[in-house]
């Protein structure tokens, strides 16, 4: 935590506001762009990330002094990703709506035309896979590869050993490989990755 | 080592989290299983794949619903109130099915007047140091400087991109491990990289502008000779060939701005008429406006730069607004008090903080992000406007420079910007 952080943290823990804000405002975009990830759908990134800072704020006071705020934050928003996959894995599955969301992937600039469509490419299938992944196996590639967390964070986050971190890491890469096989093949009849989604 | 227990070890070296025995037996098996070297480079891809995704901005009316959220609640963080509240609820509720009159009024009440005077008191200010505020263009401009005014930079917007080479996705289809030992003999030679070589954790992130704060993704790989495994190779020819093309067509032959520069300044006395390039003309966003408004017209004079535009900002104040534009970086802030204008650089970037200061009346809006940033630092701009009247919003806009002042069209609206200070809305 940084000391700029740590004034913060202290300041909103008295009551302060505009502190607070300054929390808010330093780790929104990421928050947001992790909940994307984790979610694929922006209405998703925009409620959730609401609940997260939401919760954060009410439970600030009960936070420690050295509160490592960035593995705070993404441990409120893990579990509300969870809590929302988990209840909408009892009701149904939720495909990917590809022409809906396609757009959102694409932020590189149009002045190559032929990197530009790779990347789109690459990205739309890397958030498909995501997508179809198990959730917990998504959340901790996301935290891992995606926001650069280390293994000690992401057993912060995930409240996991580090040893089983990694070995949750290692099963994550191999269904992440598996789910891509099916995805870039769809002659294939059904996904593991989808039946499990189902279950 | 079979491959049954080096692959979780890869999985672990790709994280920095193995020993050095560890890595040493690991680095030993990658050498001769040609199977596992291409799982190493699977991870690797993965990863660069991963790093590749760019952040999603949040829209910006997120802030304003997360505060209205918080107010809502009525509760301080975390705040020992909050358990009271709790407690007295626990404790009505009891009441309640005992048939015990209690006095309803005030409980559960505190919580949300201690925000409404939480709103309402001038907070202290955050020790957030910044920059000051670079004002680069003073629309008081002699008029006679029309001919040698500084051309637009429109060299500016091709800077060369330091993103590096888009990952390539070919990872193969699942293989089966295969359950035999190690080979006896080298198949291969291998150099291994480590992304993170060292397990040490990444510092409390701050945030992700563009994925260029992220750990570039480096472009090496496992040299790895294989002799075997057709499944492995069969996969991805046709977009390895096509992914390794593009860095060759974008980063290497791009032309440095700084280099290209001097060479648009021709030699005056050899230019043959008919390669004179076209003059300027009226872009095709403003030639209504400026058909209706002939006085306009005449007041600005001819062109002098073909119309461009850009992603765009705009935000309402109480006595004006403020218009930005990507490309250049800067703010243009319309005063409604005597119609003036003036121009600001836009200094702030998104992993930049703005501090909050005093929150804003009921109603209004505190400016955030760029806007908020010469808000809050320049205290002539925040008199003059006032509180923002909404939350910015995103458009794009257009802009065209003239002789003597120049267009800009955002969010529906064209304004003209007379070099002498002046402003008018055209429609």
């Amino acid at each position: 935590m940084t000391a700029d952080e740590a004034a913060w943290v202290q300041r909103a823990k008295d009551g302060d506001q505009a502190a607070f804000e300054a929390i808010f405002q330093r780790y929104e975009r990421q928050i947001y762009s992790f909940i994307y990830r984790m979610m694929g759908d922006t209405d998703d990134a925009y409620d959730l990330t609401q609940d997260c800072f939401v919760k954060a704020y009410r439970a600030l006071g009960r936070t420690s002094e050295d509160l490592n705020v960035s593995a705070w934050l993404h441990r409120i928003a893990s579990n509300a990703c969870l809590d929302v996959l988990r209840r909408r894995q009892r009701l149904r599955w939720l495909p990917w709506d590809a022409p809906k969301h396609d757009h959102l992937l694409i932020s590189t600039p149009i002045d190559d035309p032929e990197r530009s469509a790779i990347s789109q490419e690459t990205r739309v299938t890397v958030q498909r896979v995501l997508d179809r992944m198990s959730h917990r196996h998504r959340l901790a590639l996301v935290l891992r590869e995606y926001e650069g967390l280390s293994c000690e964070e992401i057993g912060d986050v995930m409240g996991l050993s580090r040893s089983a971190v990694k070995s949750m890491l290692f099963r994550a890469r191999e269904e992440f490989r598996r789910v891509y096989g099916v995805v870039e093949s769809p002659t294939l009849p059904v996904a593991r990755g989808e039946e499990r989604a189902t279950t | 080592m079979t491959c049954e227990r080096a692959q979780p070890l890869i999985s672990a070296l790709i994280d920095g989290e193995v020993t050095a025995a560890e890595r040493e037996r690991v680095l030993a098996h990658l050498r001769t299983c040609p199977h596992c070297a291409t799982l190493y480079d699977d991870y690797r891809r993965l990863r660069r794949s991963m790093r590749d995704l760019p952040p999603v901005s949040p829209p910006p009316q997120l802030a304003e619903a997360t505060w209205r959220r918080i107010a809502a609640d009525g509760r301080a963080p975390g705040h020992w109130r909050g358990r009271v509240r709790a407690l007295a609820g626990g404790a009505l509720a009891i009441a309640a099915a005992l048939l015990v009159a209690v006095p309803l009024g005030g409980i559960g009440s505190d919580g949300a007047d201690r925000m409404a005077a939480l709103l309402g008191r001038p907070l202290a200010e955050a020790t957030i140091t910044a920059p000051p505020q670079r004002q680069v263009v003073e629309p008081a401009v002699p008029p006679t400087a029309s001919a040698t005014r500084p051309a637009p930079t429109a060299t500016a917007t091709v800077a060369p991109t330091t993103r590096p080479a888009p990952p390539l996705v070919a990872l193969d289809p699942p293989t089966p491990s295969p359950p035999a030992p190690d080979p006896p003999t080298p198949v291969a030679t291998i150099t291994v990289v480590d992304d993170e070589p060292t397990a040490t954790p990444r510092p409390a992130a701050p945030p992700r502008a563009a994925t260029a704060t992220r750990p570039p993704a480096t472009a090496t790989s496992v040299p790895v000779t294989r002799t075997v495994a057709p499944s492995l190779t069969a996969t991805p020819a046709p977009r390895t060939a096509a992914a390794t093309k593009a860095p060759a067509t974008s980063t290497a032959t791009r032309v440095p701005p700084t280099a290209a520069a001097p060479t648009r300044t021709p030699p005056p006395a050899v230019t043959p008429t008919a390669t004179r390039p076209p003059a300027p003309v009226v872009g095709a966003s403003f030639a209504a406006a400026l058909s209706a408004n002939p006085g306009v017209r005449t007041r600005l004079g001819a062109p002098i730069q073909s119309e461009r535009g850009g992603e765009g900002q705009t935000q309402s104040f109480e006595r004006g607004q403020m218009e930005s534009i990507t490309e250049p970086k800067q703010i243009t802030v319309l005063y409604r008090d005597g119609h003036t204008w003036a121009r600001f650089a836009d200094t702030w970037s998104p992993d930049e903080v703005v501090t909050p200061g005093e929150p804003p009346p009921p109603g209004l809006h505190r400016p955030r992000r760029a806007f908020g940033k010469l808000w809050r630092e320049n205290a002539t701009v925040r008199e003059r406007l006032g509180w923002a009247t909404a939350p910015d919003q995103t458009s794009s806009a257009r802009l065209q420079r003239f002789e003597r002042g120049q267009l800009v069209k955002s969010s529906g609206a064209t304004y003209a910007l007379f070099e002498d200070g002046a402003w008018e809305r055209l429609d």
